[in-house]
């Protein structure tokens, strides 16, 4: 009796120990979420401050240019962006064609290529003073006035570099969604009446759309995010509005304002799709998969589609960075001097910092939500979560007035409240510094590992850890034993995929970072602006490189993921 | 009314696979089952006669048009062909009405309504022309790709699979209202099933093929009762597998004498194949007579089965009528039904 009284005592202690710390661990990452969102949130809540007369002359004066120009990026890029990603799918998915195995994973690589590199490389290339224009000139024995030559810097060009460098979200989404699509649906297409075109346009891109929908919300957003190409280009758009408004004008409540209705424009995309979805469903009504047979393609038409596949990969990829290491190589000063180990190391170990700081943050947030707890504290906990996540969506301009703007207010509290009590001037302990900088990174990218984390630890169902429970693995054992095995795999994707971001961001890198603190972009950005190409292309191809690991993986996840293929079958 | 005919095919599927159809002819206005195992190159074969693939050699002719071979290809699209698949492949961003409507593209609006139209109330699918394929069930979704497929009035029906995804009770129903409306249409159609009790219910004609070749042809009852190999007699229902030793009477086995055609060709032990239905049980009065004791009988409604021990220990299974069903231990005197016992050539 005795003893069975002392275990129930044990079991009743163990109960109670982990119910407090499941409301200690749900408590916590309720804490963590909410701080994230408090920029994002602080953005939003700008909307209902007014901003006074600045929007009076805002609206004279650059408020349509900003418009203009953003609405003509943003349908230019979504042209190309659906054109080559689209087709470029529908190709390597379809049909056999040489290089066919080689392009599916290479399209990926231009995803390696921030916007404002590939800018400063094209520029390099094809400016005036480029070396194809000076070959043209000298092959021709002519002048300035003597030629016409297509300009890079102008909004023209700023659509053509975003969309090379951008395409392969459409193209990521558009192959999935192929590789999952039901094949017999397309036949059946046949037998009624449909040639290969007929079912790619009135069945296939149907079927995907949803999938190329977010695809294409995913480049708008970095071409509406974008700062360093168009700045560079000298295109005023809304971001480098913002940009302007805050910093030059000194009006954080209306570049707010703008940032609000930049973050509009996507979400009325995305709301525009969903209506017009209606009561449509589009997954397949299907569990069967049969096997994609890829039609081959031979002679003209086969030339024809290694040309589609070829020409983005070589224009968004191996053209530029070509380029750049042809620079490096021959103006080695500018990689093998003493400033560069230096901005290696900073840019390592600020993305190295930030990712594993967006890991613990997405672990807790996940696993605080799996423990569960108090209804209404769940609530709160899931929207937070949301919101947290928003934070990719978010322009790195914006958000570092998000930031800086809370920050800022901090500080002067702080500051206040020692003047008046000790007489002692703490100045600005939050704003500027690497803390500031670190949490941008933190919310910017937090969805990136959030995402990744939980799609794995959804993988571990609740029956897995009641298996585990029943042969005595429970708590930390079954943490270890159970769950880190299983995710580990992602967990280190998340790293990497956060990391790259880092390493190739560069707007709040530009507005936050402290005095005097560089990294390899903010470098390669203000080599190029003040026309010292050779001196960028160091900097740069450091990031490219470390901007194809991210493509390695992704490659890899999505040759795997159409259900019933065998994983060696497809690549 | 159309037909449909394959001579001298061959297709290899993979490199180690091929298919091999000297001859197959669907008849107009017929349902023909192509049946076998999985893998047994029959899907294959539906997809050549669709024009989803293009056969190595061979000629595909539907009602005397070639349509494959010789140099010639008609595609999928222009081969006038109704499809319809396992899991009905319906278009799942198109309405009913516009699913039906697909491959009526070069009509009329006012035609298309029509034949659209009819093509419902004769499925009993009117009021769901507005409703989306994930909004209907199993049955309904089965009937739209029906109706789908014959809407622009094809001139072969071809069906993959297209019961198994329905449950039991539904698949019988189903099943005979498919082949009263394609009787009514007077659609031929080839149907590909790995399902012998469909076929048998279903077909005019069963095709029954393995590892890329065709076993046998002709009607059910031919191919349940006179089976030309081990494997059709096997596949088309439950056989027991006994052994026999010539005699100057006939075929000795454990349970009587068999008297095959084919007999005289044994010199040696051969093995009979004895369909459970063969095997009559009685009370046992005499002593002569073969014997077995029935170890167990399960009783399935109308018949019953009943697990068998012969005196050598060797167990059987016979199908007897319910009524009929023995005691457990009973010990009762065998009798044989001629007709379905089999004796094939040992090869």
């Amino acid at each position: 009796m005795a003893v069975a009284g002392s275990t129930q005592n044990l079991t009743i202690k163990k109960a109670r120990s982990r119910e407090l710390f499941s409301s200690l661990g749900s408590g916590l990452s309720l804490l963590v979420a909410l701080l994230i969102s408090i920029p994002i949130l602080v953005v939003f809540g700008f909307v209902f401050v007014p901003a006074g007369d600045i929007w009076v002359h805002l609206a004279s004066t650059v408020l349509p240019l900003y418009l203009i120009n953003t609405l003509i990026l943003g349908g230019g890029v979504a042209i190309l962006v659906l054109t080559i990603g689209v087709s470029t799918a529908w190709l390597v998915t379809m049909y056999e064609f040489p290089g066919r195995r080689y392009f599916s994973w290479a399209l990926f690589l231009p995803l390696a290529m921030p916007a404002y590199i590939i800018a400063y490389t094209y520029t390099g290339m094809f400016d005036f003073a480029g070396p194809v224009q000076t070959y043209v000139r000298e092959l021709f024995g002519w002048g300035r006035a003597d030629y016409w030559f297509p300009p890079v810097r102008t909004i023209g060009g700023a659509i053509m570099m975003l969309g090379l460098v951008l395409y392969p979200y459409v193209y990521l989404v558009s192959r999935a969604a192929f590789l999952e699509q039901s094949v017999c649906a397309l036949e059946v297409g046949r037998t009624l009446g449909r040639n290969s075109w007929g079912v790619f346009w009135e069945i296939a891109l149907p079927l995907a759309r949803p999938a190329i929908v977010t695809g294409l919300a995913l480049a708008l957003m970095e071409t509406l995010s974008d700062f360093g190409t168009v700045q560079y280009f000298a295109v005023d758009t809304f971001t480098t509005g913002i940009y302007r408004t805050w910093l030059g004008l000194g009006e954080p409540a209306a570049a707010a304002q703008l940032a609000a209705m930049l973050m509009g424009f996507v979400f009325l995309l995305v709301i525009l799709e969903r209506i017009n979805r209606g009561a449509r469903k589009y997954y397949h009504t299907t569990g069967r998969y049969q096997q994609i047979r890829r039609a081959p393609i031979m002679g003209f038409k086969a030339g024809l589609a290694f040309l589609a596949c070829f020409i983005p990969i070589f224009l968004g990829f191996f053209l530029p960075t070509g380029w750049l290491l042809n620079e490096s190589i021959s103006s080695p000063e500018s990689v093998l001097n003493a400033e560069f180990p230096k901005l290696v190391i900073s840019s390592i170990s600020i993305a190295a910092m930030a990712s594993i700081l967006a890991l613990v943050i997405a672990m807790l947030l996940v696993y605080g939500n799996r423990l569960g707890g108090q209804k209404s504290v769940s609530k709160i906990r899931t929207f937070s979560l949301r919101v947290a996540a928003m934070g990719y969506a978010i322009p790195g301009p914006v958000l570092a007035v998000g930031i800086l703007i809370p920050f800022g207010f901090a500080d002067n509290a702080v500051d206040q409240f020692m003047r008046a009590q000790f007489g002692v001037s703490t100045g600005l302990i939050l704003s500027g510094t690497l803390f500031a900088l670190m949490f941008a990174y933190v919310v910017r990218f937090l969805a990136v590992s959030l995402n990744t984390v939980e799609g794995s630890v959804e993988k571990i169902t609740p029956s897995m850890e009641q298996a585990a429970r029943t042969m005595g693995v429970t708590g930390m054992r079954a943490l270890f034993k159970v769950h880190v095995p299983i995710i580990s795999g992602s967990l280190m994707t998340a790293l990497l995929l956060v990391f790259v971001d880092v390493m190739k961001e560069l707007p709040a890198t530009l507005i936050m970072r402290p005095f005097g603190f560089e990294t390899l972009a903010v470098r390669a950005y203000e080599m190029a602006s003040d026309e010292r190409l050779s001196e960028a292309a160091g900097p740069s191809i450091a990031i490219v490189l470390a901007g194809i690991i991210p493509v390695i993986i992704l490659s890899r996840a999505i040759g795997r993921s159409r259900p019933g293929q065998k994983s060696g079958e497809e690549s | 009314m159309s037909k449909l005919t394959i001579t001298d095919l061959l297709h290899h599927n993979s490199e180690s696979f091929a298919v091999k159809i000297d001859h197959l002819e669907v008849d107009a206005g017929t349902i023909l089952c192509l049946l076998g195992p999985s893998g047994c190159g029959k899907s294959t074969t539906l997809r050549l006669a669709a024009g989803l693939d293009n056969p190595e050699a061979g000629n595909i002719h539907i009602n005397g048009d070639r349509v494959a071979g010789g140099g010639v290809f008609v595609p999928a699209e222009d081969r006038h062909v109704g499809l319809v698949f396992q899991d009905y492949a319906l278009f799942p961003h198109l309405t009913v009405l516009g699913n039906i409507q697909f491959g009526l593209q070069k009509m009329k609006a006012k035609q298309r309504n029509g034949i659209a139209q009819s093509m419902m109330e004769k499925l009993d699918l009117t009021g769901f022309s507005e409703k989306y394929p994930h909004m209907l069930s199993g049955g309904e979704q089965q009937r739209v790709a029906l109706a789908r497929a014959l809407a622009p009035n094809p001139r072969i029906m071809l069906m993959d699979e297209p019961f198994s995804g329905l449950d039991v009770v539904l698949r019988n129903h189903v099943r005979d209202e498919t082949v009263a409306l394609l009787k009514e249409t007077g659609t031929t159609a080839l149907l590909v099933t790995h399902d012998p009790e469909e076929a048998m219910r279903m077909a005019d004609k069963i095709v029954l093929m393995k590892d890329g070749r065709i076993e046998q042809q002709g009607t059910p009852a031919e191919l349940y009762s006179n089976p030309n190999s081990e494997f059709v007699a096997s596949f088309l229902g439950d056989v027991n597998r006994i052994s026999a030793s010539p005699s100057p009477e006939g075929l000795r086995s454990e349970i009587g004498l068999i008297f095959p055609e084919n007999a005289k060709n044994i010199s040696g032990d051969c093995e009979i194949l004895v369909r459970p239905e063969a095997i009559r049980l009685r009370p046992t009065k005499e002593i002569n007579g073969p014997t077995a004791r029935v170890i167990q009988s399960r009783n399935l409604g109308a018949y019953c089965l009943v697990d068998l021990e012969l005196p050598s220990g060797k167990m059987i299974v016979a199908r007897a009528a319910s009524i009929l069903q023995p005691e457990d231990n009973q010990v009762c005197a065998i009798s044989l039904d001629q007709r379905h016992v089999f004796l094939f050539d040992p090869i």
